[in-house]
Parts: structure tokens; C-alpha cells; sequence
């Protein structure tokens, strides 16, 4: 089958963001990968690329935009800095929502200032694939990861980690019979006024919307809507403020916050329900038309191989879980194996019920 | 002490006042006003405060603009009500005393003199010449060089003079220049004036609500009330 | 040269000019605002640009967020109650009473407006959370329930706005005050009414309508102020309008019309308070910042003075050294605490933070945004001043009027719009420090043009046409007279200028790039991402700098800024 064009990157297509949402194909589409003019692979320290490495160091930056917080994507682009110190980094941070919804936005003016893109949601990875947004390139890391990590067709993004969550609590502010011990446990009108999560824009809560609504039902989080609970952008103030005792328990408890703040003294605890913990994969992709598209294969190589997805998983304020075949365990030296992680089953559906999501969490957050 | 060189032959205009009616808002400040001044002459307009004398005064500068009537210097309209010609006061060829001597604190005093000139692109050198004859016929000569803001009330008052008359202007103008000072340095200024008058030999229209300044230093005497003569 | 029939030659009259400046000065004022009002007609799909159709729906649809409209309206009378109280005991104070040390007392109350009211708020989240708040750390140790202070209330909220944003009344109440003759309060006293009633039956109903139009303005501010609303109220689901919109727009799908329907009521509201504060400032004498000052003799308040005195340093000790002690304070713990533990404390907050991109690039940003905002703003202001209050030229208050416009709007709300119409314009300054430098310049056009035509209205008017009678065209008489009058009021307000573009954040928290961050947007957003103290560090970090330079500045300037001619 013939390979099919690069997809053209036009107004209008992006006019359409919210309606497209609805009328999406199928993921695992019977289009072919779409032909890629085969780069020449080089190793490059100790992992293979297909980016031209003197060119890219003539670019001599890269453009990111992640949704980790701001101290944690300086981490990582430290890292990356010191691989490639030719190559300056810039970054813009916001959660996954705002994030998105700034790209899309500046890409529909024809302004194309972004290298590589991080996502915690798939949705609109996906979204942004139909439209074109990312550029086909397969990289040669793709190679140690599982087809069902990679987008798909391959070639537009992949999972760069994994991170989960369960609840946690301030152990000095909750007493130990009323310390939460399933998912139910987080509608106990004990906590009203005091349990925290994310906002509507955050691929995490996303994730645990839907997996939660699967299991217990749609009522389950109209009850939860009860407690009054605070929204917040990430990881670090919802666990800042729970450290704080500011929030009693936070229902959207990362397990990498947790781990970074029991370091750091605070007095809290983590709680793994039996039923699970949902987790959602950050989603990477080199972007089309990017101002520095060599620099930006090279950093996508360079994440999804060995050397940066050890950043991912053992900086304290990454901690994300890797997916690599052969993923060595994570800095608390527990794999990803050893955790109930909830995934949905059909990520069609998941994307469709993004829309639904953010109408509902807003209301259930007072906006 | 230079000496002063000798005062070109000047030209002095006559102005022509018909009409004239200035209206701000509700206020009627000077309601139907006419009256000529020959070149060379020395007129007053002499009234109590609020009769509109002022007003005429910065009328004929061009530094209010009237409702009706008819305003010539030298025969040219400089503001016409019909022909609706305003002429800017820049461009008037006219020069004016103002009540507040209105010294630029931030020039010098051979600077404020000089100020007209070097608006007029004069050479330095001839500049010089000129500012220090003027500054001479005023006896502000050793000053030249001191900032304008370190003048007593009186000093203020010669700069001024000076500066109004060193580009050799067509009239002067001279809104209440005295009515600042003590009563000493206005008996002084008021010969000195009249002298300077003499010397100079142009159109002058003064402004005063004192009846023995008019007298002092005209030829002729108009009196107004309410806005009118 | 017959002198006498000399003319000047032709300048470029300045009836064109003002023409061309309306021209330019409506488009970069309306443009944004037709662009919101747009955005708030579509109907239909959102997303859509331009939008697919037009309808009433989204202010229909308003009623579902009458709670924050009316967040928003409380939050802004109770922060103007707070913030005239203070500006009036504290104007009243410095120009009425003996105070010692009055002068400097004076300066020193435009502090808090140095210190954002970003830190403020950070600060006092630190000081006043209901539970990790340091005060009540204190409180609960010492034997006492639950909490003492809660910043998160709108109380809490109104009370840090007035505290760094209402510094706008009492520069207002103290012009009032000290334009007032106080031969009225002298004969009052003679005539045996004491102090106290000499103040409250002559003092406050002279002040009143000058008091009554500064309340109005700073509600019309307040009702625009973002800092405080989005460190102290997001945490507690409490929004109010603009912290409302920056949530709706970053979300996705971003819902811009419901955001544009909310920020184009605000400015309605503002609009209408601006509108009935030029009717009462322009009714009747009135002082404006511009009348002549009097300096009243200070009636002799005994030993009360210094009570008084220690009054104005408790502000200042709250408004400033609180602040920014706690903010250091935090910045070298791990886990901020009221208790200090020896094994708390450390200095990788500073690590962490001077690897930021924020921090390093942030801050070259602000201070090159800063110098371009204040020299070309200067430039641009006193030019437009002197056009609208000293050339006397046709349409001049029109002018004056478009020119002040920004004022009525919110500048988040302008900078909505912004962000709106510039995305599409063909000149790819999008995401650049240039749409800021244009933002900035665009909603500091008040501010600019009240501070300098305050100066030039000063100056005394014959000062200009004795310049004109010489034969100057205006041109010459700008460049040689009205401009070195003005130089020490200019390098004011170029101080000013400078100080507001580094502390905006409203206007540029929705309009910043990757290569475009400043200072306070990008603190929130450490704010929003990394912990209290990480972002404490970085806050302390960033201003300091800006602080030193200011006071660099302010050094330079004094030499400059002492009356011409001295």
C-alpha cells in the first residue's frame, strides 16, 4: 500500500478541535504506517538515533513543552544538557489542558514554535496525531518498547513513563479508624472541605475519572462532588499543601509525589486501594514543523532510550515508572509489575469521554 | 564694558483692532472691541481687573482665539472672523512681556535672551553681539552668564525685557509687567521703560490697571470696562 | 533680513499630528476590545475563528457563575473599605499631624506597591493558611483552637489586596489633603473646637468628595486585581471573575467566549465606576493631583505623635519586612514551618532555583522589558500629555479620552483580547517580549499620562508662550522649553513605569512565550508546579535583583530628579 502523504497542517483543520473529538476513528485503524524517508541511524553515546547529530547541534536548541512541574522539566533538561551541551533547552510549563490548548491555539495562527511535546493524557496525543500535529518519525529506542506503548500507527508518539496514583493522607490530621482504605473511601463526608485532586486539565485525573466511573459506577463521582474538594495544576501542591495539613487527603496521589515528600520529612501516608491504582502513560512526540527538527528527533531518542528514561525514573521529581522492555526497577526499587495499574481497556472510548469529563470535573470543582 | 552697537533701523507696525469680540464659554470677556495703533505709538489700555484688557492684549498675540471681528498687523489680517484666518502667535513677527516674566529657570540668562535668534538661526557671533546690547540697554550685562533661576524679581523683569525686544520684533506687547514689583523698582522700571521705549522706537501696547504707569508711558490712553472701551 | 516680516518656515501642523496619533492610538485601544466583544457574540463551536455565528447565549448563560460575579463585587468593596481606611488614617496622619519623621514616612508608603502583590500574597499564604499558616502554627501551640487568622476567606483576600494594591489611595487621599487650605482647619481651632472635632466636622466633609472619587477608583482597580484572587482563592475553589477566565481559558477545550462574555461584563462595571469618577473628579474644584499644593503647618498632636509614628512603621513592618522575611524564612527550609528545626533547613531551594530557565531568562526578560517599557513609554507619554493639555489642538479631548480607556478595562481582561487579536495578526510577534512591550505600553497609557500630565500642568503656561511670542514653532518650543522643564517629572515617572511593567502580571500571564517569560508570571507558575518554598526562593530570587536596580536607579536619578535650576 502506497504510503500516504504528510498530512497538510492547515487553519482550518484546527477551527474543528472540539467537534473532531466526537468523530474519531478507531484506534488500531487498518492505515499503514505511513512511509518515512529511512534515517540514517547513528549511535550516539550509548543509544542509537535517527536525528543527524551535527545538525541538530548547528540548530543548537530545543523547544519544549511538558506538563511536569517546572522544577522537574528543568531536571530533565539539565540532564539532557549535559548530554549535549551544544544544544539549549527552553521550555514552557503548563498542565496537560492549558498546554494543549496553547498549542493548538498558537498552530491554528500558523505560529510553529515547538520542538518536542509532552502530554499526560492520551486524548488529545491522539487528537493532536489526526490533525497532523506530530511528526512521523520512528525512532530506533521504539524498538525496546512494547507495540502497545507506541502510538498507532507508530511513529507519532510514545510512552515515556508511567505514573499511578492512589490516596494519601496526613496522618496527623486523620485518625487512624477513619484513615481511607479502598476508593470508596474517598467519598467519607468526614473529609468534606478537606480532600484535594487535580483540575480538569490534568491527564491524571482524567485517568482516574474514567477508571473509577468503570468500577463503581456514574454515580460515584456526583457523591464525591459532595466533599467540596480543592483542584490544583500538580503533583507538588496538592502534596505541598497535604504535607502542610492544609488538605486532610488527597485523592489523586501520585506515588512519585509521595515518595519526594516523605523525603522531605512530611508526615504522610500512602494507601494502594485493593481495586487498583489508575495510572496514565506521559505521552512524547516530536512536533511538525518544528523549529529545530533535528534537535527534537534527537531529544525524543534520547528520552525513550536508556540514558533519559533513567532521569524519568529515578529523579525525585520525575519518578515516573519506565516501560522499556528492560527497564531496570524504580528508585524505591519496586517495578511497575508490582502494582495494580488500572489502564483502560478501550482508549477509543477513554478519548470520547474526554469531553464529558471536563464538563463534569468543573462543576465538580466550582467552575 | 563693549560697546553697544548701534540699533538697526527698525520696522514698526500699526495694528488695527475692529470688532473684536472674545468669548469663553458663558463669559463674554471683551464684547465688541476696535481701536488702531499708528507705528511707533505707545499705547495703553488701562482698566480694573476682569474688564477684558488682557484679553485683547493676548487677542492681538494670537494667544487666545476670538469669536468675531478683525485683528491686522501692518495692514495683513492676522485673524479675521470672516475670512477665518488665524495666524499662530509664532508667526506674528510680534513679541510680548508677559505679567510672570515667564524665565526659563533651566536656561541662563544670556540663553532666555538669546532664545529668539537661535529660533531665527542667527550665527553664534552675531547672537553674541545682539544678546550682549540688549542685555547692555537693560543693565543686566554682567549677569549674562547666570542661571535664570537665580534672579530676584526685578533682574526677572529686565531679562524679559530683553529677550522681547533683542530679535527686533515689529511691537511689543507688555501684559502688566510691573504689577509684580515693589513699589521703589516700579517707580525705577517705569523711566527706564519710557527710555527704552524712546531707544527702541517701535509699536508698543501696554496693559495696566494703574492709572500713573499709563500716564508715564504713553502716548495714548484707551479705557476699558466690561469688555468694552 | 528685514526681521520684521520674518515667518518661520512650514512645519507639519499638528492638527495632522493628532490626527495620525487618535488614528494609532484607537487601533492598539479598540483593537483588542472589539476582538473580545467578538469572541463573546460567538455562539456555536468555540473553537471556531472567526466565530461560525453570533448570539446573546453567552451572557444568557452568565447566571451560571453569578456566585463569582458576586466573590468578585464583595471581595472588591470590602478590599476598598480596607484600602481608604488605611489611605485616609495614613494621608491623614503624614500631612495633618506632627509626625516626626514625615517626609520620609511619605516615601517610604510607596514600598508595599514595590513589593508585588504577588509576594504579598505569597507571604501571607505562608503566614495566614488556615492550618500550615505560620500565625496559626503559633496559635495552636500556644494552647489555641484550629485557626486565628484565614487568609483563604474573602476577607483574608480583601485585606491582602488593599494591603499592596490600595497604596494607589493613599497617594490619592494625600493629594487631597494637602491640597486643602488649612486656614479652614486653623480658624477652626481658634474658634475652640478640638482636635477631634475640628477633624471630623471640617477636615472630612472638605476631603469628602475627593475621598468618595479616590474610593471609586480604586474599586474600578479592584475589581480588576488577579495577584491575590489566584494565590489565596484557587486553593479554595473561591474565583472571582479574573482568576475565572484564566481557568476557562486554560483549560481544554479553552472556553474563550464564556471567558470574553464574563471579562466584557467586568469592564461594563468598570467602565461605569471610571465614568462616575471623571464626573465627580472634572465637577466643581475638586483638586487633582495637579492643583497647587499647600504645605499646611501640622497641628501639634502632643504625645500622640508618637503613637502615630509607631502606627506608620507597624504598616510599613507588615506591608514590607513581613513579607519579605517570610518569604526568606521559607525559602531555606525544606519543609516551610513556624517551629525552625535544625534539620529543616538548607539551601537547595537556591540550587534548584538558580537552574530554572524561569529564573535566569525571567529576569533578564523583566529588567530589558522594563528599561524598553519605561524610555519608550516616557517618550510616548509626555509626548501624547502635552498634545492633549498643552497644544490646544482640535480633538485633543477625544484623544484624551481614548487614551484613558484601558483604564476602564481589567488588564487581564484586555490582555484576553490581546492574545485574541494578535495571534491572527500578520506580523508574527505572537509569543515575542514585543506584544508585551505593545501590551504593556497599551495598558499603562493611564498611568503614564496621569503621572506626566500632572507635570505639565505644573508648569506654568506662559512658560511655553513667551517660547511661542519668541517665534518658536511648536516643534522647537517641545525640544527646547516644555521638555527639560519636565526632565525630573519624567524620570518619575520612567521610575514608575518601570516598576509596573516588572510587577505586572495580569496582562502577561496570558501572553507569554517560551522565549518571552518575565518575572511574576513565571513565580505563579513556579507557584502552581513546584513547592511553596521552591517557589518562595525563586520569588526572592527574581526581585532582588529588580530591587537593586531600582535603587541603582533611584540613586542616578536623585541627582536629576532635584528641581530644575537648583
Amino acid at each position: 500500500m502506497p504510503g500516504s502523504p504528510k498530512p497538510q497542517v492547515t487553519r482550518r483543520t484546527f477551527l474543528q478541535a472540539g467537534a473532531a473529538l466526537a468523530a474519531l476513528p478507531i484506534l488500531g485503524s487498518t492505515r499503514s504506517a505511513s512511509s518515512q524517508t529511512a534515517a540514517k541511524v547513528t549511535k550516539v553515546l550509548d543509544f542509537s538515533t535517527g536525528a543527524d547529530l551535527a545538525k541538530a547541534e548547528q540548530e543548537g536548541e530545543v523547544i519544549y513543552y511538558g506538563h511536569d512541574g517546572e522544577a522537574a522539566i528543568a531536571v530533565l533538561l539539565e540532564a539532557f544538557r549535559k548530554d549535549f551541551p551544544k544544544i539549549k533547552t527552553s521550555y514552557v510549563r503548563l498542565q496537560t489542558g492549558a498546554l494543549y490548548a496553547k498549542i493548538t491555539a498558537e498552530r491554528s495562527a500558523n505560529r510553529y514554535l515547538v520542538d518536542v511535546l509532552q502530554l499526560s493524557d492520551i486524548s488529545p496525543a491522539i487528537d493532536f496525531q489526526k490533525k497532523g500535529g506530530y511528526e512521523t518519525y520512528l525512532s530506533p529506542e521504539y524498538a525496546a518498547y512494547k507495540p502497545a506503548y507506541l502510538s498507532s500507527p507508530a511513529g507519532s508518539f510514545a510512552w515515556v513513563g508511567v505514573t499511578f496514583a492512589g490516596i494519601s493522607y496526613n496522618r496527623g490530621k486523620v485518625k487512624a479508624e477513619q484513615a481511607p482504605k479502598t476508593w470508596k473511601d474517598i467519598l467519607n463526608p468526614a473529609f468534606k472541605d478537606g480532600i484535594s485532586a487535580k483540575l480538569a486539565s490534568s491527564g491524571m485525573q482524567h485517568a482516574q475519572w474514567y477508571m473509577l466511573r468503570k468500577l463503581y459506577g456514574n454515580d460515584f463521582w456526583p457523591e464525591f462532588a459532595k466533599l467540596r474538594p480543592r483542584g490544583f495544576d500538580a503533583r507538588a501542591q496538592l502534596f505541598d499543601r497535604l504535607a502542610k495539613g492544609d488538605d486532610r487527603v488527597c485523592a489523586l496521589a501520585e506515588y512519585g509525589g509521595y515518595t519526594l515528600f516523605k523525603e522531605k520529612g512530611a508526615d504522610i501516608e500512602f494507601v494502594s486501594p485493593p481495586d487498583g491504582l489508575p495510572a496514565t502513560p506521559a505521552i512524547i512526540g516530536a512536533v511538525n514543523r518544528a523549529p529545530h527538527p533535528e534537535a527534537s528527533k534527537l531529544f525524543v531518542d534520547w528520552a525513550m532510550s536508556n540514558r533519559g528514561q533513567a532521569v524519568y525514573q529515578n529523579q525525585s521529581l520525575l519518578l515516573y515508572g519506565s516501560l522499556r522492555n528492560d527497564a531496570p526497577p524504580m528508585a524505591t526499587g519496586k517495578k511497575l509489575a508490582d502494582f495494580k495499574l488500572l489502564f483502560p481497556s478501550d482508549w477509543a472510548d477513554f478519548q470520547a469521554s474526554h469531553a464529558v469529563f471536563v464538563k463534569e470535573w468543573n462543576g465538580i470543582m466550582g467552575l | 564694558m563693549t560697546v553697544s552697537p548701534a540699533p538697526e533701523t527698525r520696522h514698526a507696525a500699526s495694528i488695527d483692532v475692529k470688532d473684536l469680540v472674545v468669548r469663553y464659554g458663558a463669559v463674554t470677556a471683551v464684547r465688541g472691541v476696535s481701536f488702531s495703533v499708528a507705528a511707533g505709538e505707545h499705547l495703553t489700555l488701562l482698566g480694573p481687573s476682569g474688564c477684558g484688557k488682557t484679553t485683547t492684549l493676548r487677542a492681538i498675540a494670537g494667544l487666545e482665539k476670538p469669536t468675531a471681528g478683525e485683528i491686522r498687523i501692518d495692514g495683513t489680517v492676522v485673524y479675521g472672523a470672516g475670512s477665518r484666518v488665524q495666524v499662530p502667535p509664532e508667526r506674528r513677527g510680534l513679541s510680548m512681556v508677559f505679567q510672570s516674566y515667564a524665565i526659563w529657570p533651566h536656561m541662563t540668562v544670556f540663553d532666555n535672551v538669546a532664545y529668539g535668534l537661535r529660533v531665527r538661526r542667527e550665527s553664534e557671533t552675531a547672537i553674541a553681539e545682539r544678546v550682549g546690547w540688549a542685555l547692555d540697554l537693560v543693565q543686566m550685562g554682567e549677569l549674562a552668564g547666570r542661571s535664570a533661576s537665580k534672579l530676584s524679581g526685578g533682574q526677572q523683569q529686565r531679562v524679559a525685557l530683553a529677550r522681547a525686544f533683542v530679535f527686533s520684533p515689529s511691537v511689543l506687547l507688555f501684559d502688566e509687567p510691573l504689577s509684580n514689583l515693589d513699589a521703589k523698582l516700579r517707580a525705577e522700571m517705569r523711566i527706564e521703560l519710557k527710555e527704552l521705549q524712546r531707544q527702541l522706537g517701535i509699536t508698543s501696547v501696554y496693559v495696566t490697571h494703574d492709572l500713573e504707569e499709563a500716564l508715564a508711558i504713553s502716548d495714548r490712553i484707551i479705557v476699558m470696562r466690561n469688555g468694552v472701551i | 533680513m528685514d526681521r520684521s516680516q520674518w515667518a518661520p518656515p512650514w512645519r507639519p501642523g499638528p492638527r495632522l499630528v493628532s490626527l495620525v496619533v487618535g488614528g494609532i492610538a484607537a487601533v492598539l485601544v479598540f483593537y483588542p476590545i472589539v476582538y473580545l466583544i467578538q469572541a463573546s457574540l460567538s455562539v456555536g463551536d468555540p473553537q471556531a475563528r472567526p466565530p461560525e455565528a453570533y448570539g446573546l447565549d453567552n451572557y444568557a448563560g452568565l447566571s451560571r457563575f453569578a456566585q463569582i460575579f458576586w466573590n468578585t463585587a464583595i471581595v472588591a468593596v470590602v478590599a476598598t473599605v480596607f484600602a481608604i481606611i488605611l489611605g485616609f488614617a495614613m494621608g491623614w496622619m503624614l500631612s495633618r499631624a506632627n509626625v516626626p519623621g514625615r517626609e520620609a514616612l511619605e516615601q517610604l508608603m510607596a514600598l508595599p506597591y514595590y513589593v508585588t502583590p504577588l509576594m504579598g500574597a505569597l507571604a501571607w499564604s505562608l503566614i495566614g493558611s488556615p492550618s500550615g499558616g505560620f500565625l496559626n502554627q503559633v496559635w495552636r501551640a500556644l494552647g489555641g483552637e484550629g485557626h486565628l487568622v484565614d487568609i483563604t476567606t474573602p476577607y483574608g483576600i480583601a485585606w491582602v489586596m488593599a494591603l499592596f494594591e490600595g497604596s494607589v489611595a493613599f497617594v490619592m487621599i494625600g493629594a487631597v489633603m494637602k491640597s486643602m487650605d488649612p486656614a479652614l482647619e486653623e480658624a477652626s481651632q481658634v474658634l475652640g473646637a478640638g482636635r477631634l472635632r475640628t477633624m471630623l466636622r471640617i477636615t472630612l466633609p472638605l476631603v469628602l468628595p475627593g475621598v468618595l472619587g479616590a474610593a471609586i477608583f480604586v474599586f474600578a482597580e479592584m475589581l480588576g486585581s488577579f495577584s491575590a484572587a489566584l494565590v489565596l482563592g484557587l486553593p479554595n475553589r473561591f474565583y472571582v471573575v479574573t482568576t475565572a477566565m484564566y481557568q476557562l481559558v486554560s483549560q481544554y477545550p479553552p472556553r474563550f467566549p464564556q471567558a470574553a462574555a464574563m471579562g466584557v461584563s467586568l469592564f461594563a462595571v468598570m467602565f461605569a465606576m471610571v465614568y462616575i469618577y471623571r464626573r465627580i473628579i472634572s465637577r466643581g474644584s475638586y483638586v487633582t493631583i495637579t492643583g497647587k499644593a499647600f504645605r499646611p503647618r501640622a497641628m501639634d498632636v502632643g504625645r500622640l505623635r508618637w503613637i502615630l509614628f509607631g502606627v506608620c512603621l507597624v504598616y510599613l513592618a507588615v506591608a514590607v519586612l513581613l513579607p519579605v522575611l517570610t518569604l526568606l524564612y521559607a525559602s531555606v527550609q525544606r519543609l516551610a514551618t513556624a517551629f525552625p528545626r535544625l534539620d529543616n533547613f538548607t539551601l537547595a531551594n537556591y540550587v534548584t532555583a538558580l537552574s530554572l530557565d524561569a529564573v535566569r531568562s525571567a529576569l533578564w526578560n523583566s529588567l530589558l522589558l522594563g528599561c524598553a517599557t519605561s524610555i519608550l513609554g516616557v517618550l510616548l507619554m509626555s509626548f501624547l500629555s502635552w498634545l492633549i493639555y498643552r497644544s490646544r489642538l482640535p480633538g485633543a479631548g477625544v484623544i484624551e479620552y481614548l487614551l484613558m480607556f484601558p483604564q476602564a478595562v481589567p488588564r487581564l481582561v484586555f490582555a484576553f483580547g490581546m492574545l485574541w487579536a494578535w495571534l491572527v495578526f500578520p506580523i508574527p510577534i505572537y509569543g515575542t517580549l514585543w506584544l508585551l512591550l505593545i501590551a504593556y505600553l497599551t495598558v499603562f497609557l493611564p498611568l503614564g499620562i496621569r503621572t506626566i500630565s500632572g507635570v505639565i500642568l505644573q508648569i506654568d503656561r506662559t512658560l511655553e508662550e513667551s517660547a511661542q511670542m519668541c517665534g518658536a514653532p511648536w516643534g522647537y518650543r517641545l525640544r527646547t522649553v516644555t521638555m527639560p522643564l519636565l526632565r525630573p517629572g519624567l524620570i518619575a515617572a520612567a521610575l514608575l513605569l518601570f516598576i509596573a511593567s516588572v510587577r505586572e502580571l495580569g496582562a502577561s500571564i496570558l501572553l507569554m512565550g517560551p522565549k518571552a517569560k518575565v518575572i511574576t508570571p513565571a513565580i505563579v507558575e513556579s507557584w502552581f508546579s513546584t513547592s511553596t518554598e521552591l517557589t518562595a526562593a525563586m520569588a526572592l530570587l527574581q526581585t532582588l535583583p529588580v530591587a537593586l536596580a531600582l535603587a541603582l536607579l533611584f540613586a542616578v536619578a536623585r541627582r536629576a530628579l532635584r528641581p530644575v535650576g537648583e
